[in-house]
């Protein structure tokens, strides 16, 4: 390997880090305010990415104008997700198990729904073909777009969580709903808008995913299973682990790719989650708790 | 349940009926028993670790992939006789179950349910890619099955052990062990329960159910290649099949793979772009109005009935 590739593949790697930040930044997100995953981040992706490339193709949208409708969708999925079935579960030891197995089970009408919109077919985006070459590595235009929308929406959640009321009213309930319950805040709503938008995080992910990879209906398990990944890797409830954590999998990604094969890249997510899990059970970034 | 003298004669009539049908019922009735057996198999084996336990599993498919290449495997490589290719791969799968169950026993919650669902992404690509074992993506051709009853039996045989396990379980220490880590797993632990050694244990032998049923599956299609021997949509059935019967009980699966492989089989299999949604729709449906099942269901109205009839 010439330190020239070694540095390219470096680049590509940071590139394909900023989406996975993205997919996971929304994960993280649902986990630290209702301690649940959902099991259809990924179809909620796939979803996304199909709806982009529809547009495109269809209706000659420009992927960055059709970003919106996705978020939108993805927002609309999450909320009913939350409103009409996981507020409803009775909240007892069960509650985490049934949360599971629901989404579970949102997660195939999903895959099945995407099927039969869109067909069974790999898709993609051929927005903007061709790269711009800098200092004798090349920047595929796609890669980076995705990834500087990417940076942008995460600034923007970021600023969100940290300065607007509701944003702090989420990190409230994230720590102690009790308190935040005490303080006034209204914990079912603010429940069913960080499921909202966990699912809109998603969406934004997938639409931009989309111009860098073909996709298809089923692989969304595979993206449910990376941004969880991310998460662990970088550590539960921390925003710069799961920046970091994205980097190390894009990375650990295009590196397999290279070297082995694209097909065994598609298993690195598991094996570093268990490797992370089994040595450093907080994430790399994480905070100890019991 | 009960053994009262009424659920006896049930249970006799059951077995008899399951022992005739290859002499008397057609082709097609047999192999839709056939495929009911494997289902109601699976359900037993993801209710051991997710009925009992807390421990949801999203990956029970992938045993029953490891079972489908060990027949493939071993019947065309090495020529083995199906039976003992079948048992070999449950044995292959408890193999694999118990270093992976040692290493994600300890995650709880969503992080086992994620890990499982990541380890049949690594099967998945491992089947793909490791030709010298797996043949990739073509997949391995196998000898004609030819006979379907042997088979038919082997499947019967699979869910009678399933049951009979399943029942001494539910009676058991070990069952009641069990069902204290589905409550409350630190209180267990503080009460003095080997929690890592029972959850071991259920995991362990829940992994060679699938595990026979995917090797009897792959000598009957004669063929396996990783999408048939990973196929995610039995995962939604068989945990549909559970859920749907009464997860956490000794009927509850039979119950439902039963009366589901019928309804799938009058009714889906009309639909059969739509498969994926129903059983998702089905999921979602009865975890909202009915997330006990059917079995303690009938149990409760059984126990009202009888105390109606006390008070008369």
């Amino acid at each position: 390997m010439t330190p020239r590739i070694l540095l390219q593949l470096i680049v590509n790697g940071i590139m394909l880090g900023g989406v996975y930040g993205l997919m996971s930044l929304g994960i993280n997100l649902v986990w630290g305010v209702m301690g649940v995953v959902n099991l259809a981040h990924g179809d909620v992706i796939i979803a996304a990415g199909f709806v982009t490339f529809w547009l495109f193709t269809r209706l000659g949208v420009n992927p960055l104008l059709a970003l919106p409708v996705s978020i939108a969708m993805g927002f609309t999925i999450g909320l009913c997700v939350q409103k009409f079935l996981l507020a409803r579960v009775p909240q007892d030891r069960g509650a985490v198990k049934t949360s599971l197995l629901m989404t579970f089970g949102v997660s195939y009408m999903l895959i099945n729904a995407v099927q039969l919109t869109f067909g069974n077919e790999f898709q993609t985006v051929m927005f903007l073909p061709g790269s711009w070459r800098v200092g004798g590595l090349d920047f595929a235009k796609s890669r980076t777009l995705a990834f500087s929308m990417a940076a942008v929406i995460s600034l923007l959640l970021w600023a969100f969580l940290r300065f607007s009321f509701t944003g702090r009213a989420i990190h409230a309930v994230s720590q102690s709903p009790e308190g935040a319950s005490v303080c006034g805040i209204d914990i079912g709503r603010t429940r069913i808008l960080s499921f909202g938008l966990g699912a809109a995080l998603a969406a934004a992910a997938g639409a931009l995913l989309v111009m860098i990879f073909a996709i298809s209906p089923a692989m969304g398990t595979g993206y449910t299973v990376r941004s969880f990944a991310v998460t662990v890797i970088g550590g539960l409830g921390s925003f710069p682990g799961a920046l970091l954590g994205a980097l190390v999998l894009g990375m650990a990604e295009v590196f397999t790719g290279y070297l082995a094969s694209a097909q065994i890249a598609n298993g690195i997510a598991f094996l570093l989650f268990l490797a992370v899990l089994l040595t450093r059970p907080q994430g790399l970034f994480g905070r100890k708790t019991s | 349940m009960m053994a009262t003298p009424r659920m006896r004669a049930l249970a006799a009539a059951a077995i008899l009926l399951a022992i005739a049908v290859p002499f008397v019922g057609s082709d097609y009735l047999i192999g839709l028993l056939f495929t009911t057996f494997l289902f109601v198999g699976m359900a037993y084996g993801w209710n051991l670790i997710s009925g009992y336990t807390a421990y949801v599993s999203f990956g029970q498919i992938s045993f029953f992939g490891i079972g489908a290449y060990a027949v493939a495997i071993l019947v065309s490589k090495l020529s083995w006789a199906w039976p003992f290719a079948v048992l070999a791969g449950a044995g292959a799968a408890a193999l694999i179950a118990a270093p992976l169950g040692w290493a994600m026993l300890r995650l709880r919650g969503p992080y086992f349910a994620l890990g499982m669902l990541g380890f049949v992404q690594v099967l998945y690509m491992l089947a793909s890619s490791w030709s010298s074992l797996t043949k990739g993506g073509e997949g391995i051709y196998l000898p004609p099955a030819g006979n379907l009853r042997p088979l038919y039996y082997a499947a019967a045989l699979m869910v009678a052990a399933a049951i009979a396990v399943t029942w001494a379980i539910d009676r058991s220490a070990f069952g009641l062990r069990l069902r204290s880590i589905g409550e409350d797993e630190i209180a267990a632990e503080a009460m003095g329960v080997h929690t890592t050694r029972s959850k071991l244990a259920a995991f362990v032998l829940a992994s060679t159910l699938p595990a026979m049923a995917g090797g009897l599956y792959a000598f009957r299609l004669s063929y396996v290649d990783p999408s048939s021997a990973f196929p995610a949509s039995y995962e939604v059935q068989v945990i549909l099949m559970a859920i749907f019967g009464g997860a956490g009980t000794v009927w509850g699966p039979l119950l439902g793979g039963v009366v589901l492989s019928a309804v799938a089989e009058a009714l889906w299999a009309r639909f059969a772009e739509l498969h994926l949604l129903l059983f998702g729709l089905f999921i979602v449906v009865v975890l909202r109005y009915m997330p006990e099942g059917f079995v303690p269901l009938l149990r409760r109205r059984a126990a009202a009935a009888a105390i109606r009839k006390d008070a008369r």
